[in-house]
């Protein structure tokens, strides 16, 4: 069983409906700082990522062996429940009773079709806490619109602004982006509304949708183009940024990014590669053809360096700079983020021991700790029986009846 | 519904431009968010050309500014004074910066043991690189994210705006608030080290899987993502602008799958997608070939279309495209409107509209509670709020 109340949010109790990437993510942010999450998972609609195979180990048919689950699964108890059985709210209402937070991230309305939305939850249990992520949020005229990742790159004005200025924009999430930045906000609201709880008695229904977190990053966009006119693309530029760029070094497809955002980098850069340069007040008021008449320049001389040597280079001069890293080089030539612990061995019972990811910051007196994540009803006994208090016998009946198949 | 659920916390904002959104998200959440800048205000409230930042306007929101000169002691004195009534702290100065003013986690929290310390720096407190410089393109960089985003023939380019730093700053809310819980039960703070490296690093998921299990590195692929094995373009032409759309796979995907192929034919275009299997399409099988004659088509057919035909008659049919928005388009978005996301306030005269929150809450308010500060606008009312003994309330 995972640990009790160790870690900042040890005794908090989450019950999770979630799926995919949102809800998963934001409940093991608080499985990793110990709150005890129970994960619902029904057979009759398994996430994609215990389903599909993405790396060799993985099989089809199988539903332990997917690394991506596992990466966004740690620390949590597994319950497998057909959801589609008559005697499902045996176990789930005792569950909800339970519970401090409910967090899911069906389309909107889903919920509701199971009696599981807030309106009804709030009747047997009106302290508590739901938390709900979805791409449009419970309301509007779009909130039950498909949406994935990308949908919420399109919609804030990511997709558009990310690119070349003389080619259409490219994704910017391919790695993710809103399904990854929504869980960190949604994981704070629940903590912030379980203190409010705490004070007051009262709980509520948090509704993040990652259309407007994604709106919420992109807000300098929206101020700048109702002050200046509608943005472009710029590349790798940014206005509030001196001068920037990705250049060459020695070695196939091998780069490495240089940013000063002030006079002080400017001045460090064009000393370090020495030679006559424009002063930091013209570099400011430079056009296009003139800033890329300067990365030119500044190519021509990277590109017979060695990225590592040269980011370590510049970097003692006090530019700032960074080889662009593929995971190879995270993996194995990164001693910052190997000092940060950013990866973590454990092992799976199934996969055997890998590296798995860890939380992205650091509490210095009650850190994270992850486990692995559970096999598909790893803990549905303990769960039903320990948490949810059905008598061992009553379990026996609901099993051989098919309630956790 | 007035009360929030920070409501009555301290928070000093040591921010600057990096660390602007966390206190940012506070503030929606209730709490008293105060920015101690410079006498003059910080430097990034203006771009290197001289103009307005609209990142700090738009970071800035509902705070309140205080003034302090930080190189000084009685700058210090009272940074240290407000530190040990504040609730939280939040700074993203390189590390040993404070330590040099008597300002580090280390001098704050003798003072004021309950201080939830929150710090955004580009690679963390500690490690053999915590003292590097970085930025959004360097830390993007170093954490893996910049290496995917792109077309092959040209470098890797960064996405827009500041997107690893918005999400560091979301990762130091949540271990504040986390750290908030616990400190109900304890009655102690602790510091919250934040890297904005490893943030970008820890969107790197799949690239650190495959190159564990597989030793395959992922790479950029312009228009198109990779999901496995498989290569799906996901950006689209149209007649004036682009859209989003991905085949998808399997018997989740096939209605959309389906309306794609159908709206094809009903306008006559060259449709080689014609008798496909939907629900036993699987997007990691299909030959590269299929997929180009494919891509061919739907290229062909999104090039017809406008923004307006996608929004209105895509969605009608439910081929899952989304428009790729421009600002104006965010601007003018009923869903939006319908959900009153978009907020108005006055910038020097000028009326104009912005995100007014992060999320919402059934029983606390969320949104902005007023315009970002002018430097030092408000070191009166919070040295007298902050720093006076107490007065007994009822």
């Amino acid at each position: 069983m995972a640990s009790a109340a160790s870690g900042p949010l040890g005794g908090v109790k989450v019950l999770d409906f979630s799926w995919a990437l949102v809800g998963s993510f934001t409940t093991k942010a608080l499985a990793d700082h110990g709150a005890t999450v129970i994960k619902v998972e029904s057979a009759t609609r398994l996430c994609l990522s215990r389903i599909e195979p993405q790396v060799s180990a993985s099989k089809r048919g199988a539903f332990d062996d997917k690394p991506w689950f596992i990466h966004m699964n740690t620390s949590k108890l597994g319950l497998r429940l057909n959801m589609k059985h008559p005697r499902w709210r045996e176990v789930i209402e005792p569950l909800i009773d339970w519970a401090d937070v409910v967090v899911e991230n069906f389309s909107p309305g889903t919920m509701a079709s199971l009696g599981l939305d807030y309106a009804t939850l709030s009747k047997r249990r009106p302290d508590i806490i739901m938390v709900s992520g979805s791409v449009y949020g419970q309301s509007g005229p779009l909130s039950r619109e498909w949406g994935v990742d990308g949908t919420g790159a399109a919609l804030s004005g990511r997709l558009f602004l990310t690119g070349w200025p003389d080619r259409p924009p490219v994704m910017p999430s391919a790695v993710p982006y809103g399904d990854v930045v929504l869980p960190p906000f949604m994981a704070a609201a629940a903590a912030a509304a379980l203190d409010y709880r705490r004070r007051t008695g009262k709980g509520q229904h948090i509704d993040a949708s990652m259309y407007e977190i994604c709106v919420q990053q992109m807000a300098p966009a929206l101020v700048a183009a109702q002050l200046d006119g509608p943005p472009k693309r710029m590349g790798e530029r940014q206005a509030d940024v001196l001068y920037q760029g990705v250049f060459p070094t020695l070695g196939e497809d091998r780069w490495i990014a240089i940013s000063t955002p002030d006079a002080a980098g400017w001045g460090a850069l064009t000393e370090a590669v020495g030679g006559d340069w424009p002063s930091a007040e013209a570099v400011a008021q430079a056009d296009d053809a003139a800033l890329d008449a300067l990365d030119r320049r500044i190519a021509d001389w990277t590109r017979d360096f060695d990225g590592f040597a040269l980011m370590h280079q510049l970097q003692a001069a006090g530019v700032p700079a960074g080889v662009v890293a593929d995971a190879g080089d995270m993996l194995e030539r990164d001693p910052q983020l190997r000092a940060r612990g950013f990866v973590e061995m454990l092992d799976n019972p199934v996969l055997g021991p890998f590296e798995h990811l860890a939380q992205p910051y650091a509490l210095s007196r009650t850190p994270a700790r992850m486990t692995t994540a559970p096999g598909l009803g790893q803990h549905t006994r303990e769960v039903v029986c320990d948490i949810a208090g059905l008598p061992p016998a009553t379990f026996e009946e609901l099993q051989a009846s098919g309630l956790f198949e | 519904m007035s009360e929030g659920m920070l409501s009555g916390l301290k928070v000093l904002d040591l921010g600057g431009r990096t660390g602007a959104v966390c206190g940012r998200f506070l503030a929606t959440l209730g709490a008293d968010v105060v920015k101690l800048e410079p006498p003059g205000g910080e430097g990034g409230r203006r771009t290197p050309a001289g103009e307005a930042d609209p990142t700090w306007l738009a970071n800035n929101l509902g705070k309140r500014s205080s003034t302090a000169d930080l190189e000084t002691a009685a700058g210090q004195d009272l940074a240290r004074k407000l530190a040990a009534q504040a609730d939280f702290l939040i700074e993203a100065h390189p590390p040993g910066w404070l330590t040099e003013r008597g300002l580090d986690y280390a001098a704050l929290s003798a003072l004021n043991p309950r201080l939830i310390h929150v710090s955004i720096t580009p690679f963390g407190q500690t490690g053999p690189h915590a003292g590097y410089e970085g930025t959004e393109l360097v830390c993007s960089a170093l954490g893996g994210v910049l290496s995917v985003v792109g077309y092959e023939d040209r470098a890797p380019v960064k996405e827009a705006l500041d997107a690893c730093i918005f999400h560091a700053n979301g990762a130091g809310a949540a271990g504040a608030m986390f750290a908030h819980l616990e400190r109900a039960r304890s009655g102690l703070g602790q510091q919250v080290d934040v890297s904005i490296q490893h943030v970008a690093a820890s969107r790197m998921t799949n690239g650190i899987l495959v190159q564990q299990f597989d030793g395959r590195l992922l790479h950029r692929t312009g228009v198109h993502i990779s999901y496995g094995q498989a290569r799906i373009r996901t950006v689209w032409t149209l007649k004036d602008g682009y859209c989003f759309h991905a085949l998808p796979t399997g018997r989740f995907g096939a209605p959309a799958n389906i309306a794609l192929s159908r709206w094809l034919d009903d306008e006559g275009f060259d449709n080689p997608m014609q008798g496909v299997d939907w629900p036993n399409h699987d997007r990691s099988a299909i030959p590269a070939e299929t997929r180009n004659l494919w891509e061919a088509a739907m290229d062909k057919f999104f090039r017809s279309k406008t923004k307006a035909d996608i929004a209105t008659e895509g969605r009608r049919r439910g081929i899952n495209a989304v428009v790729a928005n421009e600002p104006a388009d965010i601007l003018a978005d009923a869903h939006l409107a319908d959900r009153n996301f978009l907020a108005p306030f006055t910038y020097e005269g000028k009326a104009i509209r912005f995100p007014d929150r992060f999320l919402s809450a059934s029983a606390t308010p969320t949104g902005t509670p007023g315009p970002a500060p002018e430097a030092g606008a408000h070191t009166a009312e919070v040295l007298s709020q902050w720093l006076q003994p107490a007065r007994e309330t009822a």
